[in-house]
């Protein structure tokens, strides 16, 4: 585990009136938002309250009491934060833009994923989306985040290890065997088309988990062509669509885009996807994090992910 | 249980063990390949403007 202490964070906007959105276009001189222009199609910036930073503060040793006998493993937060605005308008949510816009969105985040990583002190990209109070989001206008990591984080580095461990025992990808199996059984499916598949995998932590595959083995988005993107754009925008009809209203949720390191490792095991974290276990309950999940890494799930893929199938998107 | 903390800079160490700090089996080799293509095969030219904010920090408008 990595515990990243950035304490200016406690400084960020929370939950402006919507009159002081710091993510709307700037539309007179006296609200001055983070984007100058009046109007814009997607907007990058990087995140002014950052986690991580390209140049970090330096050490106060003396401060921190650090000597040669200070017992912790420890380094500077070094990376990169931005921001994604993937509107200008503050009420249009992903789900809601048409596909040519979403698919603009995809390329957006495939040129940041190989401007990360040509750098050469970023290892990991993560791509991701926080979406709702409930997730701990603090500005409402639609928009999601990068974090360009200087190392591989915990989660990716875990499942890299997984999925060679049994390329390396099987001669084939993991993650293509999962597809497989989801193709054959069809109960978890919510949507497929002739590029991607989303189901709520069998080892689902949630109850209304949703991961994101492309049918063919790509290990970035960035391997994807045309037909694939706007494949996958139909993809995203449909099951969105279903969480908000499956409760009627919208679905927070946490999204996270999984791809191979930019570390010009050798990853041709991996299989890049989404995943999709929703928190709502019934329409006025969430699903907490607690003593089993924090403090024995064992999720508990009270639903089958059988019976909750049927009830977003079932949900028709409009 | 390893710390990223950003005022500290400290080389000491300790040898906790945790399955998520293990090393990936990658081979870094040739940094720029990444640099150009990232497996894509071709570059994106994408339309953007990058603009350097007044406090220093940069912002790219993607113009479709």
């Amino acid at each position: 585990m990595f515990v990243a202490i950035a304490t200016k964070r406690q400084d960020r906007t929370f939950h402006p009136p919507k009159d002081f959105c710091p993510l709307c276009p700037t539309k007179s001189d006296k609200i001055k938002t983070e984007i100058p222009a009046s109007d814009y199609d997607i907007v990058v910036f990087e995140n002014k309250f950052p986690t991580f930073s390209e140049n970090p503060d330096r050490v106060d040793n003396k401060k921190l009491n650090i000597g040669k006998s200070f017992q912790y493993e420890h380094k500077e937060s070094r990376g990169i934060c931005e921001v994604v605005c993937y509107t200008p308008n503050h009420n249009l949510y992903l789900e809601d833009l048409p596909l040519d816009k979403i698919e603009n969105l995809i390329n957006v985040w495939r040129d940041r994923y190989l401007v990360f990583g040509g750098k050469k002190f970023i290892k990991y990209v993560l791509i991701f989306e926080n979406k709702g109070k409930e997730i701990g989001v603090t500005l409402s206008h639609p928009h999601g985040q990068i974090y360009a990591f200087s190392y591989i984080p915990p989660v990716i580095s875990e499942e890299l290890e997984s999925s060679r461990k049994f390329y390396q025992k099987n001669k084939r990808c993991i993650h293509c065997g999962i597809i497989e199996r989801e193709l054959r059984d069809r109960n978890r499916i919510i949507i497929a088309n002739k590029d991607f598949i989303a189901f709520i995998p069998f080892y689902a932590r949630w109850p209304y988990e949703v991961h994101v595959y492309p049918l063919k083995h790509h290990e970035s988005l960035c391997q994807l062509n045309d037909r694939e993107i706007n494949s996958l754009s139909s993809v995203i925008k449909g099951l969105i669509r279903r969480y908000n009809k499956l409760f009627d209203f919208r679905m927070p949720y946490t999204m996270v885009i999984h791809q191979k390191p930019t570390d010009n490792g050798n990853y041709n095991y991996y299989h890049f996807h989404f995943e999709f974290y929703p928190p709502y276990r019934t329409k006025d309950k969430l699903k907490y994090l607690a003593g089993c999940e924090l403090g024995a890494g064992t999720f508990l799930n009270d639903t089958m992910p059988e019976e909750k893929a049927a009830e977003l199938r079932n949900t028709v998107s409009e | 249980m390893r710390k990223e903390k950003s005022t500290l800079n400290n080389n000491s160490r300790i040898g906790i063990k945790n399955n998520s700090t293990k090393k990936s089996n990658s081979k870094p080799h040739n940094k720029e390949k990444a640099l150009t293509d990232g497996g894509c095969g071709k570059s994106l030219n994408l339309k953007k403007r990058v603009i350097i904010k007044d406090d220093g920090r940069y912002l790219i408008y993607y113009d479709f």
